[in-house]
């Protein structure tokens, strides 16, 4: 007869073994891409380039004593498309200008600086920037998650 | 999502309009039309809250509007599992700046308890709440995504969570 003497724990580890690798290969990658479907659709809307917080986009499988936790986190500019922003100001501060290229830029941004590559390279001590609608597509995601493993 | 919307503002978030003091009321907005229910004017409340800074002088607004939705075939015959994802939105500016939000200097209502008062409301309606919607039974109602943290704009006051509804349509 065989002998079993660890039988619960060794099925209770078993189990959560199999959750964490269900997490890993089929939760975080479908929540992650249902995120970024609904940012990618929010910056073809509006015309942002969402790409840089979708590459950034992080997710984590952890095992917690008994529980299996999945982490998901995106850069922090992510947090301003998620709940939109106002119209601001970015002023330079670690630098004496900011340097950027200004793509289709108004006709003073012309006259005054160079083009380069697909725009002008400008260097001015603030900038003006209009402010984001909300995308929600972290909070739809998880709305989003609650009906899809109920 | 009519149903939902108008159960939210009506139903569960009537009695809490009802119990604000005379000189602070609390106004109603239906976001999915941009209409204010207490008056019939119209206001956008998915613009930045610093654009309705003349508003949130007469009053204090709670806005409601509808998400996603996702209907999910469950079991045999024409039955569907059922999540409609509302969001509701909470918005208040100082007493300072003529607004009807507690300031230190001038009395109002205090933010947290109108917050708490409309929370509460919701998580009242928690158990079988009926939307009357044709062909649709809820078996409950989740509150998620609260999201309370105050801006840099410390004269505004904002607060916003999800309103889940779980159950079942005849219908996808």
């Amino acid at each position: 007869m065989t002998s079993l003497p660890n039988f619960e724990a060794d099925a209770r580890e078993a189990l959560l073994d199999d959750l964490e690798d269900y997490a890993r290969e089929e939760i975080a990658p479908q929540v992650q891409s249902h995120a970024h479907e609904i940012l990618r659709q929010y910056g073809q809307r509006n015309d942002y380039d969402v790409e840089p917080i979708i590459e950034a986009g992080e997710t984590e499988v952890l095992r917690r004593g008994d529980r299996v936790v999945v982490r998901f986190g995106w850069p922090e500019p992510a947090i301003y498309f998620e709940r939109g922003t106002v119209d601001h100001v970015v002023e330079a501060k670690n630098a004496d200008v900011l340097s950027f290229i200004w793509e289709d830029p108004p006709e003073w941004v012309r006259e005054e600086f160079e083009p380069e590559g697909d725009g002008y390279r400008v260097f001015l001590p603030k900038v003006e920037v209009a402010g984001l609608p909300e995308s929600r597509f972290i909070r739809d995601t998880l709305n989003w998650l609650h009906a899809e493993f109920r | 999502m009519r149903h939902e919307i108008q159960y939210l503002l009506e139903d569960v978030l009537g009695p809490v309009v009802d119990a604000q003091p005379a000189d602070h009321p609390l106004f109603r907005v239906n976001r999915d039309d941009s209409t204010v229910y207490e008056t019939g004017d119209e206001l956008d409340m998915q613009t930045p809250i610093q654009t309705r800074k003349q508003q949130l002088q007469r009053a204090n607004f709670v806005g409601v509007a509808s998400e996603t939705t996702d209907p999910t075939p469950a079991g045999p015959g024409q039955r569907y599992d059922l999540q409609t994802a509302t969001s509701l939105r909470l918005e208040g500016l100082s007493a300072a700046k003529r607004g009807h939000i507690d300031h230190p200097d001038v009395d109002a209502v205090p933010f947290e308890a109108l917050f708490r008062d409309v929370f509460d409301a919701v998580q009242g309606a928690m158990s079988y709440p009926d939307v009357g919607r044709p062909g649709v039974s809820y078996r409950d109602l989740t509150v998620t995504n609260i999201d309370d943290s105050q801006s840099d704009h410390s004269d505004f006051y904002r607060a916003e969570f999800d309103v889940l509804f779980r159950g079942y349509t005849d219908t996808p």
